[in-house]
């Protein structure tokens, strides 16, 4: 299994001896460093694109900085940096979503086309399968089975309880088998 | 899940990998938002504090009276008064007790304090039940020199992260609630200090009861408190993560009553606050009220009996002069009226009134009539209902006609077109583009976010404003369920239609604009009411409209900007001043996906997002990428 934001150990500068990192400069920099990578990597698992997925990371990264002295465990930042990520990512979509609705109350013709997540590179099957899951069903799948984080972390990041993290696995898994055997079929 | 879980296990893994080395190196860019973001969020926390400190310190002065001293008989407001079964819902739990007994929903209070706490030691009172009135700010769990008075009895419930943290979450070994008291069990010292604890799980979350007793205290309380636990309702709704300093209930909140109408159960609870009172039937917001009679709460009425955050029409509630023996909901000529149920305040709360609830199962108009010993008014009143018969503004002016559009008057310059306009921030620019993309065909509103007391954003995300009539596409029925007087005249609150859950919007007017701001149904209400006070707007010279901020409002955010939307069948414009879009981030200019974006003028961080949702769009989204120009752009004072 690749390395997901828990570890981040390739990211990090040799020696840098990160533990509790400040935000002056210097921090800032191995900050950076240190996360970046794992950030991309579940940015990407979340869009499917690469370029969108530094983007996301990046808009994530400096939200974070900036409550970083706030923080009361500042080794805390990379479960906070997780969380953003995957809040950044849901309210992209919820943008969308928003957008569709906004034009039909205002009366205009119905939409009936709204523009996919940013391209999808692969095309498996379940790659595409899982690009079309709701974004929190997606999102609780790559925190459990890419992050590997336990129920009680994919909920802490999620924002719902233990047991709406059940559900929202249950159910992205159970629609991915669907929409794959849809296509077999 | 196993052979779908091993197959994303897979996929994940290699998808990462596929994703290759990413620069370590810090963006300039990146850089210098991090430095701003970092400066910015210092300044806010400050005045957070501050606005708490001050806006809390006659709060506190009240609620806090309870605390750490021996309640007497003489505290005991009951007297005179009928004490009932109450049955009320608390974050999920169902607690039945005697109404003479105090019940302190406590979670919005110690979610941000828990996060203070060490996770190993850390529970999170949910709600504290006793037989004395101890305020609003205290509990076992987090005041060390909490001490049970002698005739005492208090039961909290918590919420018990410190389990989580030694068993790592899991919550199987505990007895499901409800579960049974032992009378047996020995005092122990945990982490809500002494007591005698009892540990269960609810929807796989761990919580702990604890009880404290006083040496003296009365079998009959001793067994009312045990009778109310083991016969708990338990169905937890709680998010067990504290929440640091995000939200600033100076204190817990009285359940006052629980009832059930055809909306499910509901709770009223007593909050003070110094924030303009304001009634709904899940949190009674109130400050000193003059007066005699009835009085309805606040600047906001309930109107139809109907609670305004939870819909239906049931109960009817308010508070009533201390003069008052009785009230009682007085209906339509020939129907019987119904009597409420007249609650004394707690004694830390020094006010001059009594509150009252009854349920109205007809959802029928009610007066709610103050009586005295003898069954006369006391005092003329004020009807609860007595804004039925409003007529909402929105009937008395002017709507752009369905269908019919509205844009910017626009000038030629050979074969481009130049369209002034004025951001919801005050800056103004000229757009310069190509004829053929004929944006002044489109229709045109301004729009912006707004965010309360630096962190609330329960409302105003985003704000919008219309010319056309919101009934129907926006708002629920023919009338507002509530307003308020505010900066910008009288602003009304709707219920959302089915579409918008759970939203329900407050509808002000400026100029020729419908200014529509979205709030959560479940939002404080408190919130609601600050937002119809404070917003304001003016229509700018080009018919457009200006969003001012006001204290403790900010209607303009960096990351987001304000926004100018353009809107036709099916394609959606956003071109964004002063936005920090424009410091991140890659420009898409590739219309293939239906969005293009791109920083169209940085010096003034005007940000264009435009999304087609037709195929056949795609062309407009290039000559818009190829041909828009921002012109004079001039910042906002804002």
């Amino acid at each position: 299994m690749a390395e997901g934001m828990r570890v981040g150990v390739e990211d990090r500068p040799a020696g840098s001896g990160l533990e509790q990192p400040d935000t002056a400069d210097g921090g800032l920099d191995e900050l950076y460093a240190r996360h970046i990578g794992a950030g991309v990597r579940l940015a990407f698992l979340l869009t499917g694109d690469r370029s969108h997925a530094e983007d996301l990371a990046q808009e994530a990264f400096v939200r974070c900085v900036g409550r970083f002295r706030h923080l009361r465990k500042p080794d805390a930042f990379e479960a906070y940096f997780r969380r953003a990520i995957v809040n950044l990512h849901t309210s992209g979509l919820r943008r969308r979503r928003l957008e569709r609705e906004w034009l039909s109350r205002e009366g205009a013709a119905s939409v009936r086309r709204v523009s996919s997540q940013p391209d999808v590179g692969a095309r498996e099957d379940l790659w595409r399968a899982l690009g079309t899951l709701p974004a929190r069903q997606r999102a609780a799948l790559v925190l459990r089975y890419y992050e590997d984080l336990s129920e009680r972390e994919t909920a802490e990041v999620l924002g719902c309880s233990v047991a709406a993290v059940k559900s929202l696995v249950a159910r992205g898994g159970e629609a991915l088998r669907e929409r794959i055997r849809g296509e077999e079929a | 899940m196993n052979d779908v879980e091993q197959d994303l296990r897979e996929l994940f893994d290699r998808k990462a990998s596929s994703v290759g080395g990413v620069a370590p190196k810090l963006p300039e860019q990146v850089r210098n938002r991090s430095r701003r973001r970092q400066v910015g969020i210092a300044l806010v926390g400050g005045l957070a504090a501050l606005a708490v400190l001050a806006g809390s310190a006659g709060v506190l002065r009240a609620v806090d009276a309870g605390r750490g001293r021996q309640p007497t008989p003489a505290d005991d407001p009951w007297v005179g008064y009928e004490v009932f079964e109450r049955t009320a819902v608390v974050q999920g739990f169902t607690i039945t007790s005697p109404s003479d007994w105090y019940m302190v929903d406590q979670w919005s209070w110690a979610r941000p304090i828990a996060a203070d706490v060490p996770r190993d030691v850390r529970t999170t009172p949910v709600l504290m039940l006793s037989n004395t009135d101890r305020g609003l700010t205290t509990s076992p769990c987090f005041d060390a020199a909490f001490a049970v008075g002698s005739e005492e009895a208090i039961m909290t419930i918590a919420a018990d992260d410190a389990y989580v943290w030694k068993h790592q979450g899991q919550a199987d070994a505990l007895p499901q609630a409800p579960t049974r008291f032992d009378s047996e069990a020995p005092e122990g010292t945990g982490v809500c200090g002494t007591g005698i604890y009892v540990p269960f799980a609810t929807e796989d979350l761990p919580f702990v009861a604890h009880f404290l007793f006083g040496e003296d205290v009365s079998e009959e309380d001793r067994t009312i408190l045990i009778r109310a636990f083991e016969t708990m309702g338990a169905q937890a709704t709680v998010d067990p993560t504290p929440i640091g300093a995000r939200r600033d209930h100076p204190s817990g909140a009285y359940v006052i009553a629980g009832g059930e109408n055809a909306a499910g159960p509901w709770t009223l609870e007593l909050r003070p606050q110094t924030e303009p009172a304001y009634v709904a039937n899940v949190q009674l917001e109130l400050s000193p009220t003059e007066g005699s009679g009835v009085v309805a709460g606040g600047p906001f009425t309930v109107r139809d009996g109907r609670p305004i955050e939870q819909g239906g029409g049931n109960p009817v509630f308010g508070a009533v002069v201390k003069a008052a023996d009785a009230v009682e909901l007085r209906l339509e000529e020939g129907t019987p009226p119904i009597s409420a149920q007249v609650v004394p305040l707690p004694p830390s709360m020094p006010f001059d009134f009594d509150l009252f609830f009854a349920s109205n199962d007809a959802d029928v108009q009610a007066t709610a009539v103050a009586l005295d010993a003898d069954g006369v008014p006391i005092a003329p009143s004020t009807p609860v209902t007595e804004e039925l018969s409003h007529t909402t503004f929105l009937d008395e002016v002017d709507h752009l006609p369905p269908g019919q559009r509205w844009a910017p008057d626009v000038t030629q310059e050979g074969n481009r077109v130049v369209m002034p306009i004025t951001f919801p921030d005050g800056a103004t620019a000229e757009l310069v583009y190509p004829t053929e993309l004929r944006l002044e065909g489109l229709n045109v509103y301004p729009d912006t976010y707004g965010v309360l007391d630096e962190n609330s954003s329960s409302c105003g995300w985003p704000v919008h404003a219309s010319r056309h009539d919101p009934r129907g596409g926006w708002l629920r029925g023919n009338q507002p369920i509530g307003g308020l007087e505010g900066r910008i005249g009288y602003v009304e609150l709707w219920e959302g239609t089915q579409s918008n859950e759970p939203y329900n919007f407050l509808i002000g007017r400026s100029g020729s604009w419908n200014i529509i701001v979205p709030c959560r149904s479940a939002a404080l209400a408190g919130d609601t009411a600050s937002w119809a006070e404070l917003i304001s707007a003016a229509e700018s010279r080009d018919g457009l409209l200006v969003f001012e901020d006001a204290p403790r409002l900010d209607m303009h955010l960096p990351e987001e900007g304000a926004t100018i939307r353009f809107s036709g069948d099916d394609v959606i414009v956003d071109v964004s001043s002063g936005s920090a879009r424009c410091d991140a981030g890659h420009p898409d200019m590739g219309a293939r996906d239906g969005v293009v974006q791109w920083c169209v003028e940085p010096s003034g961080g005007v940000y264009v997002y435009a999304n087609a949702f037709e195929p056949r769009r795609e062309d407009f989204l290039q000559g818009l990428a190829s041909g828009l120009e921002i012109r004079n752009y001039r910042p906002g004072e804002n």
